[in-house]
């Protein structure tokens, strides 16, 4: 039996529930992640994924199996534009609230604790990026997707998304320099590139 | 320069893989999966009819407009200008009678 992705979304176009639960199970962490880090708020980031796999499962067909397409690009593509609305309409809506706290914060030891400003900052910093950036470098820096891969889920040139990571690293490079968690001088050598 | 800018990219490189990692709830799999036992699947008859439908669309659509249109508009061109039309018009006398004289000898 076809175990692939691509072979599971085959079974799923036919109504194989069992293959669903299956991509579920192989995949949920993983677009967690990527909605986590986009939205960087729990209940909004299960909110996107289950909305996604839902209606992946009630529209199957909208994945074109024959087409050639990866299951996990095309989805990455779904995901994040989920997430990008549910920004959109968080800041059309709503003042800006504040980032979940990450896990391990029960310990406040002062080892702990530095790290805790660190982790913050780090947040914070990442938050205050431009959409398409942060989304750039969550795709490829913490998904691990080539930049090939990561132009198709964003639909844009391989040029581009270079220059947005290297944006988006530039002015993260600005914003943690200013809390002195990076020196000057590195902040120097990313505006002469 | 891009050596320059590697070790300049070193630090960042190294902060943003110190990001925490991302845990999910250990129920979020089930839940969405419970979540879509409940919803209808739209595929079947009605995906099938539509894929029909969509298929004789397709045959329709022209890949590139504009260059099938110019090619069309060409071969149109070529053709006209090859073929041996005179540019005077010329009629037999007898069909401008035809036209002329409606009818003689019918009842009226």
């Amino acid at each position: 039996m076809d175990d692939t992705d691509e072979g599971l979304m085959r079974r799923i176009q036919k109504g194989d529930h069992q293959a669903f639960s299956l991509l579920v199970r192989r995949h949920s962490a993983r677009f967690y992640g990527l909605s986590w880090r986009l939205l960087g708020n729990e209940a909004e980031a299960e909110d996107v994924v289950q909305d996604a796999f839902v209606k992946l499962w009630a529209q199957p067909d909208l994945f074109k199996v024959d087409a050639g397409a990866r299951f996990t690009t095309w989805f990455y593509r779904v995901v994040s534009n989920m997430a990008t609305d549910r920004l959109r309409g968080r800041k059309r809506w709503a003042a800006p609230e504040s980032m979940d706290m990450l896990p391990d914060q029960a310990k406040r030891s002062d080892q702990v604790l530095e790290e805790t400003e660190i982790q913050e900052m780090l947040e914070q910093a990442i938050r205050n990026l431009p959409e398409r950036q942060r989304l750039a470098l969550t795709l490829c820096f913490y998904e691990g997707l080539s930049i090939r891969e990561a132009s198709v889920v964003m639909d844009a040139g391989e040029k581009a998304i270079e220059s947005l990571l290297m944006r988006a690293k530039a002015g993260l490079r600005t914003e943690l320099a200013k809390g002195g968690l990076i020196g000057p001088r590195e902040e120097r050598h990313e505006r002469t590139a | 320069m891009s050596e320059q800018l590697d070790k300049g990219q070193l630090d960042i490189d190294d902060l943003l893989a110190r990001r925490a990692e991302v845990m999910m709830k250990p129920d979020l799999t089930e839940r969405i999966i419970h979540a879509a036992m409940r919803t209808p699947q739209s595929t079947s008859g009605h995906g099938a009819f539509s894929a029909v439908v969509a298929e004789l669309l397709s045959c329709f659509i022209l890949p590139r407009p504009a260059l099938s249109l110019a090619v069309c508009l060409l071969i149109g061109v070529t053709g006209g200008w090859l073929t041996n039309i005179s540019p005077s018009p010329s009629y037999e006398s007898d069909d401008v009678f035809d036209l002329v004289v409606i009818n003689e000898e019918g009842w009226l």
